[in-house]
């Protein structure tokens, strides 16, 4: 019997165990009948065992008193054994005792396993707590994220507004002065630097390990964010870049590797309590512990951000303030035309600096030379027109005539005979004078930033431009720019300082700054952008973009309209070379036969002065007698009655001051005085002047010869 | 009796007015105050003829252009 009543203590230690149903405890031996005194030491003994055995598993757990529970069943049997230990009874009544206490054991297992399922389910029912309030906290956590960006979204959209209103001003009164980039530059606001720092900080926060979780993914978090978005549509529209940094940005907020960490601990804990009652009272233990610590790690992290948060929200206050006094102190700008004073301040400090940069780089000495070239091209015109004039009073030709042949004969050699007029020629060549126009000037900007970039950065390029025009206007086309846009920006003096940013020679990566211009992430509804006076502003995409298409078109429409300039100039200008050389060789055919007409006339008084003056030369007056002939000969000139007026004056009585009475007279008195009749004089003025001049010097002499 | 058209002024007038080289006006010139009455005629007659040259030259340039502008 010994042997096979085990002591009570196995049994204890048996049921410690908590054996399952199928266990070997269920073929347990049958007991003999005993002494009651020592079955009652038994019972209590098993009393003992179950309520030390129940306590030790129970430990730390709140809820079902254990106790109670076997006390109610264990003193029922007790006692029930208590009536019978008395009675000294016949074994089978002490085997049907062991029986009972056997059921006795069987319910309290039962209990045991009730309590302990009990447990399990309360603490899984914690843990679920937990993981809710988790959840919740974390969806609280971003859905004040979210209304705060939404709030930040307002302000900068009423902010955008109020510059979009001031860019407008600006831009209109700038087109009415003159064609610049719409809202090219404003002075960098306080709200702009604000936006500038609060997105550093953002970058920062992002890249903190310590702050930011590694891992973003998170179901319940991308779930949310996209109910959010789904109830936010339509201002999602409007502000697509800040939904755009949400989806990309890491939520600070959630700790997704903490809340994994916890739903699997707590799924941990929650499958040994089934089990057995060590592992499951351990894994409660354990499960709680853990999830005591979680809870207070978290309300510590809780309250760490709660505090950053009102730091956050305390300090964007301040800025925003700051920036509304300063936009305010903008609109209000003690009116609109003091906004503008300094705004076409700005303008010209912009032109200024864009002049400077064009001589620089040498725009400035092709204006120069234009200039010159345009003076140059005045002048000629001018000594064209006086030639022409001088040509019209030579030849008698009218000029129209001249440049009709002219351009003739320059559609033969210009136009190679196929193109008779200017608008023909210009018409036939616009297209490729276009393309020579534009490599030219491209290469002309591009080439500025060449001689930009360092030793080092050139040889990147293998020191080869032609590759640096390449993957330059690449980037450009990665970025969205068209050529003529591209081209446009770096005209109007916006410049490629990305350049040198590192990292440009990568293709395979999105290289977003080609140009001045931070265009930011895709989706942003601003980016910054740097213009020609190297400030650093806001701007919208659309009105960037606008811009963008504005200066692209005034790239290429310049280069078209030079083009047609510049044909139309050479052909101009071969028609007034081909003009000139006409009016030219008609001027030295005439002159040349003028001159040869002329010749034997020259020669002729030539040889009668040679021999005029060798007469006189013989007949040196004596100087005794200089005297007498300065009496005689010395007097004052009648301005009327001279030697010229008498040969002048007698042409038909009408080339000396249009009075024939006093030509007459001078006539009869000159030519009485050397004793030529006046009767004759009149007859010879009727026969013509070579005549009567012929006659007069017939008289002359022969009246010489008389002396 | 004075000779108008035969004082040195009038002859140098004349001189000046004729289409001939500087160098050759200038040593007529000179020698007017010299030259007596018949040498004066003389003069006087020889001008004429220049100045007739001077007027026919003339007359044939025109001439000439005339016929250009045809």
């Amino acid at each position: 019997m010994a042997e096979t009543l085990r002591p009570r203590e196995d049994v204890v230690q048996e049921h410690s165990s908590l054996p399952g149903p199928g266990s070997g405890e269920n073929n347990a031996p049958k007991v003999a009948p005993e002494d009651p005194a020592k079955v009652q030491a038994q019972i209590k003994g098993l009393k003992a065992s179950l309520a030390e055995g129940t306590d030790t598993f129970v430990t730390g757990l709140k809820g079902a008193d254990v106790g109670e529970i076997l006390n109610k069943d264990t003193i029922a049997a007790e006692n029930k054994v208590k009536a019978e230990a008395g009675l000294d009874e016949t074994v089978n009544k002490i085997i049907a005792n062991q029986e009972k206490q056997r059921a006795i054991q069987e319910s309290t297992r039962k209990i045991a396993d009730n309590i302990a399922k009990a447990e399990a389910e309360k603490v899984r029912r914690q843990a679920e707590a937990v993981q809710q309030e988790q959840q919740r906290l974390a969806q609280q956590a971003e859905a004040d994220r979210l209304a705060e960006e939404a709030r930040a979204m307002k302000e900068n959209v009423d902010r955008a507004k109020e510059r979009a209103e001031v860019g407008k001003a600006v831009a209109k009164s700038e087109a009415e002065k003159q064609p610049t980039p719409v809202g090219v530059v404003q002075e960098e606001s306080d709200i702009a630097k604000a936006m500038k720092e609060a997105d550093k900080r953002n970058r920062q926060t992002v890249t903190n390990p310590e702050v930011a979780p590694q891992n973003n993914s998170n179901p319940l978090r991308d779930e949310m964010i996209r109910a959010v978005e789904k109830a936010n549509k339509p201002k999602a529209e409007k502000q697509p870049v800040a939904i755009a940094n949400k989806a990309e940005t890491p939520n600070q907020e959630v700790q997704p590797d903490q809340e994994k960490s916890f739903v699997r601990r707590a799924g941990e804990f929650a499958r040994p309590v089934v089990g057995g009652v060590k592992s499951r009272a351990e894994g409660l233990a354990e499960a709680y512990k853990i999830g005591k610590g979680w809870a207070k790690g978290f309300r510590e992290w809780r309250t760490e951000r709660a505090e950053r948060r009102a730091q956050e929200a305390k300090e964007a206050e301040q800025v925003a303030q700051n920036g509304a006094k300063a936009e305010q102190a903008v609109v209000e700008g003690k009116t609109n035309a003091a906004e503008s004073i300094d705004l076409h301040d700005i303008q010209k400090q912009l032109e200024a600096l864009r002049s400077e940069m064009k001589k620089i780089i040498g725009e400035g000495s092709k204006e120069d030379i234009i200039e010159e070239t345009s003076e140059a091209n005045a002048e000629m015109s001018e000594l064209l027109e006086e030639r022409q004039s001088l040509a019209e009073k030579v030849t008698g030709k009218n000029i129209a005539e001249i440049m009709v042949t002219a351009e003739k004969r320059v559609a033969e050699t210009l136009g190679d005979g196929m193109y008779n007029t200017r608008e023909e020629y210009v018409r036939a060549h616009l297209s490729r004078e276009q393309n020579v126009l534009t490599i030219a000037k491209e290469t002309d900007l591009l080439n500025t930033e060449w001689k930009n970039l360092s030793e080092s950065q050139q040889k990147k390029y293998g020191n080869n431009f032609e590759l640096f025009r390449t993957k330059t206007y690449q980037k450009a086309q990665k970025n969205g720019f068209s050529e003529d846009e591209f081209y446009g920006l770096m005209a109007a003096g916006y410049k490629p300082q990305s350049l040198k940013r590192k990292g440009f020679l990568n293709i395979g990566r999105s290289i977003s700054n080609v140009l001045t211009l931070r265009l930011g992430r895709f989706g942003r509804s601003e980016r910054r952008i740097v213009g020609p006076d190297g400030k650093k502003v806001w701007m919208r995409t659309k009105d960037f973009n606008k811009m963008a298409e504005l200066e692209g078109k005034k790239f290429k429409n310049g280069i078209a309209n030079e083009a047609q300039n510049r044909l139309g100039e050479q052909w101009g200008a071969a028609v007034k070379n081909e003009t000139e050389d006409s009016l030219e060789r008609i001027a030295n055919d005439k002159n040349a036969a003028i001159e040869r007409a002329k010749s034997p006339f020259e020669q002729g008084k030539k040889a009668m002065l040679v021999e005029i003056l060798s007469g006189l030369s013989e007949q040196l007056a004596n100087p005794s007698k200089l005297k007498s002939r300065e009496k005689s000969f010395g007097g004052k000139m009648d301005s009327e009655i001279n030697a010229w007026s008498m040969f002048e004056g007698i042409g038909g009585f009408g080339d000396l001051n249009g009075d024939p009475r006093k030509n007459a007279r001078i006539l009869k008195d000159g030519v009485s005085e050397l004793g030529v009749g006046a009767k004759d004089t009149k007859n010879m003025a009727e026969k013509g002047r070579n005549n009567f001049v012929s006659e007069i010097v017939t008289l002359l002499l022969k009246l010489a010869k008389n002396f | 009796m004075v000779y108008k058209i035969l004082l040195n002024n009038s002859l140098k007038d004349f001189v000046e007015k004729l289409n001939i080289d500087q160098e050759q006006k200038e040593a007529l010139v000179a020698k007017i105050p010299q030259l007596d009455k018949k040498q004066r005629i003389k003069l006087l007659a020889n001008l004429g003829e220049v100045y007739m040259l001077n007027k026919q030259e003339e007359e044939v340039v025109e001439q000439l252009k005339g016929k250009w502008q045809e």
